[in-house]
């Protein structure tokens, strides 16, 4: 075969192969830089991470030519680095632009490799209220680079794009309104009720018994809807009081436990609520229950916040907003399950299926979260 | 370039504690200090260009954007750097230097060809074809134009199109680039045993005068005899393709599937090795990990998945559907999600891997009336892929 035929052909088989293989396409991620900038205290700081690989290509790192880029030779490169990387970035908080000053360099992992960490001094109050960034590394070598850019201040954060079509990104960092951060934080406290099925199981169990009363051996329907309704009120506010305590003391961080530990425990609370209502062997009422076990399943909630994120100016806020939305989210299974209950409750379909029933149903759930979470696996 | 200022009002970009709990932070470790000189940060790969010979390529570029010589040379190499590292950022390079012209509709020759390989390379298959057809319309007797059209006429599963492009290439090519262009398409139209043969007549000749294409032929050999449902041949082939080239990607995921849908993910693991790069492999890799029993390799690797995948959404990007899909399917074990995601996927592109995430998807939701569009689409090309038709069975209840 004759030459240029032959290269011509061997430049369509490199091609073909990738063709066939279409999905090698995005074996990796292309370029991106990640801006965090955080408000909030004193002043306004600023962390840019840049991929290795980039900074490779832009300012070159690795002198050995080795191929292995090492903290050592990323380090020689620093003040290489800042020129480059300042260069391409301006910041400007309330109309002033920030004299950016890169005061550490650090190391970070992404799912695409290592990047350096530029830690910028930006001159800035922790308190600006619009930033404006203009923004072009990369952009005339690559134009499919982009920046990403997070700003947080306590618990809120935002997150933004910037593409080569982006000529100056603003945005405003103004906190928001303590009412706003009360609404969010109700909504977050009302919402993990409703998706938490441990909790709402647990309190059911406590409540299915709260329309009867023992005599003897047997369950007997209480008389009035009244002496159901100060049962109910006297465990769903012994409950809310104990959750209260420890989420209280966790939020602030002045206890913690392992996480694990939490939820296996609120799978146990409810077993043992689910066999006390079938044998009910505990030398405790419905309100001690409540109160004991509350206690653990305040960490639980404390662990939904934690992840969440507090912001640390409105601590109190958000922390009162996510106790009361839980606090919403539990009178609401209460003004459904109580009156069912209460209509219900001379029937033995009542008796049988429901409080027998469900008991079982719901200690057997509770034995395989147990179960999940000892574990650590899926059932 | 239209460049205008983006102004986001607050009260639309902040939604608080919602986009928090979804954003979450960047991911990525914590930045730290490293604890000395010595250590290693990253591993650049092999490239077949030093960074002097790159560094002059774009300044030269830099003072001579229009130069098209100069830009093809670069966009070549860039491309080039890409396949072989398999990094897209390298793309993004080669794009820089056709910018130009990436909007243009009546590009030079050159910067058409390149600009069909990044945008097949993107998913973007109209684009590439569209692409295609310039520099057909110019060079009709461009044999890599047409092997090129007719196989993204064949993965978006238009194969009246795709044997219309190797009818073109029939009048002049040679019988290599027929039987590698003719046979992708016959394997998937009830030609399978007919396909086997003709690409496996091109063995020797291949192993004479392109020693590079033999992995690939075997490869092809192996999926036709899984086709089949001939599981030893495919075997052997699958085994062949990799002694023949041990660092070749394609053929280790390819094999890795085999062994992992014949229930052999022990194997299938071995075969993947540290699947670091590759999402296709990493995806195939954490799924055999995990039905072998290597719970805590399939957590490390199910991890990086997530991480990968929320970082290409936090740049606007989306993954690959038919990655998704298997992951949600057969990691995340979440069938609606995974029947959502591999029908959008399937929409794009309709390669064997794509049918059979829809089916398995449909099979594992119980909704059966979701997969009926693949169903017929592989009745009327006549697929005879075992696998997919047993599927197909069980969803129609036989």
């Amino acid at each position: 075969m004759k030459g240029p035929l032959r290269s011509c052909l061997l430049s369509a088989l490199i091609v073909l192969f990738t063709l066939i293989f279409p999905e090698g396409a995005r074996a990796h991620k292309p370029s991106d830089s990640y801006l965090r900038l955080v408000g909030g205290g004193a002043s306004l700081s600023l962390q840019w991470e840049i991929s290795l690989k980039d900074l490779e290509m832009l300012v070159g790192l690795d002198s050995d030519r080795d191929r292995n880029i090492t903290w050592g030779e990323l380090k020689a490169k620093r003040d290489v680095i800042a020129a480059h990387a300042l260069g391409h970035l301006q910041l400007v908080g309330d109309g002033q632009e920030a004299q950016l000053v890169m005061e550490d360099l650090l190391f970070s992992e992404h799912s695409d490799g290592g990047y350096a960490v530029l830690v910028l001094g930006t001159g800035l109050p922790g308190d600006v209220e619009s930033l404006e960034i203009r923004y072009d590394l990369l952009f005339a070598v690559d134009p499919t680079h982009r920046g990403l850019v997070h700003y947080q201040n306590g618990g809120d954060s935002s997150h933004y794009l910037i593409s080569p079509d982006t000529e100056a990104l603003v945005f405003g960092t103004a906190p928001v309104s303590p009412w706003r951060t009360f609404f969010v934080y109700v909504r977050e406290g009302v919402w993990h009720i409703w998706i938490g099925v441990d909790h709402i199981l647990f309190l059911v169990c406590l409540l299915l018994p709260a329309v009867l009363f023992r005599e003897g051996k047997s369950w007997q329907p209480v008389e009035s809807f009244w002496q159901a309704c100060g049962t109910t009120v006297k465990i769903v506010t012994v409950f809310t009081l104990a959750h209260s305590i420890t989420l209280w003391l966790a939020a602030s961080g002045h206890v913690t436990l392992p996480s694990r530990f939490v939820e296996a425990t609120i799978a146990f609370s409810i077993i043992v609520v689910a066999i006390n209502n079938l044998y009910p062997i505990l030398p405790l009422s419905g309100w001690m229950i409540a109160f004991l076990f509350g206690l653990i399943h305040g960490f639980g909630f404390a662990n939904v916040l934690m992840d969440l994120g507090l912001s640390s100016g409105a601590l109190a806020i958000s922390l009162f907003g996510f106790n009361l939305g839980v606090e919403l989210g539990q009178m609401a299974i209460v003004l459904v399950v109580l009156p069912l209950a209460f209509l219900m409750r001379i029937t033995t379909f009542y008796r049988r299926f429901v409080f027998q029933g469900g008991s079982i149903l719901i200690g057997i759930m509770a034995l395989i979260w147990l179960y999940e979470r000892v574990w650590n696996t899926d059932f | 370039m239209d460049r205008r200022k983006r102004v986001i009002p607050k009260a639309i970009a902040v939604s608080g504690l919602h986009l928090a709990s979804i954003v979450g932070s960047y991911g990525g470790s914590p930045p730290a200090r490293p604890s000395d000189d010595s250590v290693v940060l990253e591993r650049l790969p092999a490239t077949p260009f030093s960074r002097s010979q790159l560094a002059l390529v774009r300044e030269e570029l830099a003072k001579y954007p229009e130069n098209i010589q100069l830009v093809t040379a670069a966009a070549n190499s860039y491309i080039k750097l890409g396949k072989s590292t398999g990094d897209p950022r390298y793309f993004g390079y080669a794009r820089a230097a056709l910018e130009k012209w990436w909007d243009a509709p009546d590009p030079p020759i050159e910067v058409a060809r390149f600009r069909a390989v990044i945008k097949g390379r993107e998913h973007n298959y109209n684009g590439a074809i569209d692409d295609l057809k310039i520099v057909l319309d110019r060079e009709p007797t461009d044999a890599q134009a047409w092997v090129d059209l007719a196989n993204y006429h064949r993965v978006k599963g238009d194969y009246a199109l795709a044997n219309e492009a190797a009818d073109q290439l029939a009048s002049f090519g040679t019988d290599f680039q027929n039987a590698v262009c003719r046979g992708s398409i016959m394997v998937v139209t009830g030609s399978a045993r007919e396909a086997y043969d003709l690409l496996g007549g091109q063995l020797a000749f291949a192993r004479q005068e392109f020693p590079g294409s033999v992995s690939w032929l075997l490869v092809m050999q192996g999926n036709i005899a899984r086709i089949l449902g001939e599981f030893d041949g495919a075997d052997r082939h699958f085994q062949e393709a990799l002694q023949q080239d041990v660092d070749d990607r394609y053929a280790r995921r390819a094999y890795g599937d085999f062994l992992l849908r014949r229930d052999r993910p022990e194997e299938a693991l071995k075969v993947l090795g540290e699947p670091s790069i590759d999402n296709g492999a990493l995806v195939l890799a954490t799924i055999a990990a995990e039905r072998s029993g290597n719970r805590d390799m399939a957590d490390t690797w199910e991890a990086i998945l997530d991480d990968r995948f929320r970082e290409l959404r936090l740049r606007g990007g989306e993954p690959h559907g038919r990655f998704e899909a298997q992951v949600l399917l057969e990691v995340k074990n979440d069938p609606a999600g995974a029947l959502e995601i591999s029908l959008a996927n399937w929409d794009r592109q309709k390669e064997a891997e794509d049918s059979r995430n829809v089916l398995a998807a449909a099979l594992a939701s119980g909704d059966r009336d979701a997969a009926q569009p693949v169903i017929d689409f592989l009745r009327s090309s006549k697929t005879e892929d075992r696998e997919l038709l047993e599927l197909v069975e069980q969803l129609e209840g036989r």
